[in-house]
């Protein structure tokens, strides 16, 4: 046997008998039923369902003028690429709500999605032009935000039962989530498609909502510890 | 106390597999949770035990873990390996406890923080201190040589439990078996020049 192992088996600790008993006496005690979360796959439909109503009721409201301003093929490049980025965070969102359910991903999803839309932008649109830059910003960054914030509402009543391990990173994971569903309202409902709009204002959504969602998270913690 | 022994053996729950126990626990099976408990705890303490190198704090850490584990034990979802659970949950239980104590030590008076560590015995001829030697180890590396060594998970388990890649895992452990390897040398070559006269310094 190797000389670690050895060393492991030596010494090692046992559970005090008062301590075993008080968890028994104490904590077990209680026999009530609970009812086991739904399978991962169910949350993350919902979260999905969530993030596809909410980014087209937002769009609808202006009747899609964002939509009809792409060309067919930088429509579907980034509608599909915006949908495939919410699929894969609301997975991760739904393990996140989880223990031990695996991979969370939740600040490198927050720089794929960045990366992935970045990218797009510069290959897709080749308007530099600044005119109004933050006028017509601001416009869009409160139109985003409140959307995500629309969106955070049924997000976290899906999650509820779940953050019972790491709040800090699901919030994170759910506010990029809601950040993402903000960034397609604005795709469908902006007419303005400059590289320096699109790629600031809309894009930013997305890193803020995370941000405030890990506060959140990290405050909902410290609170349930008080 | 005998009598809750007896009951368990009667239900027949200690021959179940740990995911049965714990969808057993979820339906509101007492004896399934004391069984449980009994399965799982030991390693459970050790982990704790060890990483904290204070016996007296584990104990509360340990309690406190299961008062989390039972008021989360709906989010365990049936079918699934329950290790995996119980140590995310016991990590956070550990990383909170932590966050907590350094909180309070802030306000605590200075002179207060910096009180003598217990003295440590050497147990073995041979072999130096389980706790000595994992005091060498970054934290990360401590817990995956824990979860791997002590609590008996597979690497896949670690790296579920860990929210990381096996491949993660395997690395941080590689690393941490090699400077386990050099303290033990350096013990050899002199416990009372080397590692010894470290541990009695403190």
């Amino acid at each position: 046997m190797d000389e670690i192992e050895r060393a492991f088996q030596k010494n090692v600790p046992e559970v005090p008998a008062t301590v075993a008993a008080n968890i028994r006496a104490q904590i077990l005690r209680d026999t009530s039923a609970v009812r086991p979360m739904p399978p991962i796959s169910r949350h993350a439909l919902f979260f999905g369902g969530v993030f596809a109503l909410l980014a087209v009721v937002w769009g609808a409201t202006t009747g899609f003028r964002g939509f009809w301003v792409l060309s067919p093929a930088a429509a579907l490049a980034l509608i599909s690429s915006l949908v495939v980025l919410a699929i894969w965070c609301g997975v991760s969102a739904a393990r996140s709500m989880r223990p031990g359910a695996g991979n969370l991903y939740s600040w490198i999803s927050t720089a794929m999605v960045l990366v992935v839309y970045e990218t797009l932008v510069l290959v897709l649109f080749d308007d530099y032009s600044m005119q109004r830059f933050i006028h017509h910003g601001m416009a869009c960054l409160t139109l985003g935000l409140a959307c995500a914030a629309t969106t955070a509402v049924p997000m976290l009543f899906i999650a509820r039962r779940g953050f019972v391990v790491d709040p800090t990173r699901a919030g994170a994971v759910i506010g990029l989530m809601s950040g993402l569903t903000g960034l397609m309202a604005l795709t469908l409902r902006c007419p303005l498609i400059s590289v320096p709009h699109t790629g600031v204002w809309h894009a930013a959504v997305v890193p803020i909502c995370a941000i405030a969602g890990a506060l959140i998270g990290r405050f909902t913690l410290v609170f349930q510890r008080e | 106390m005998e009598d809750r022994a007896k009951a368990i053996a009667e239900s027949g729950v200690t021959a179940l597999s740990l995911e049965l126990l714990m969808e057993r626990y979820q339906q509101g099976d007492a004896a399934a949770g004391d069984e449980l408990f009994l399965q799982v705890s030991g390693p459970l303490y050790r982990f704790m035990a060890l990483q904290s190198g204070d016996r007296r704090y584990a104990d509360d850490l340990l309690q406190e873990l299961w008062l989390r584990v039972h008021t989360a034990r709906h989010s365990y979802q049936p079918g699934r390996p329950v290790l995996p659970w119980l140590y995310a949950i016991a990590r956070f239980v550990k990383v909170d406890s932590y966050r907590k104590r350094r909180a309070e030590r802030f306000e605590e008076p200075l002179s207060r923080q910096f009180d003598p560590p217990a003295e440590r015995t050497t147990t073995s001829d041979e072999l130096p201190e389980i706790d000595r030697m994992l005091a060498a180890l970054p934290e990360s590396q401590r817990e995956v040589v824990l979860m791997l060594k002590v609590s008996g998970l597979s690497l896949e388990e670690v790296a579920r439990a860990t929210a990381s890649s096996v491949g993660s895992v395997k690395q941080k452990a590689h690393r941490a078996y090699a400077k386990l390897r050099s303290t033990l040398r350096e013990f050899r070559k002199g416990p009372e020049s080397g590692t010894a006269k470290g541990s009695s310094d403190g």
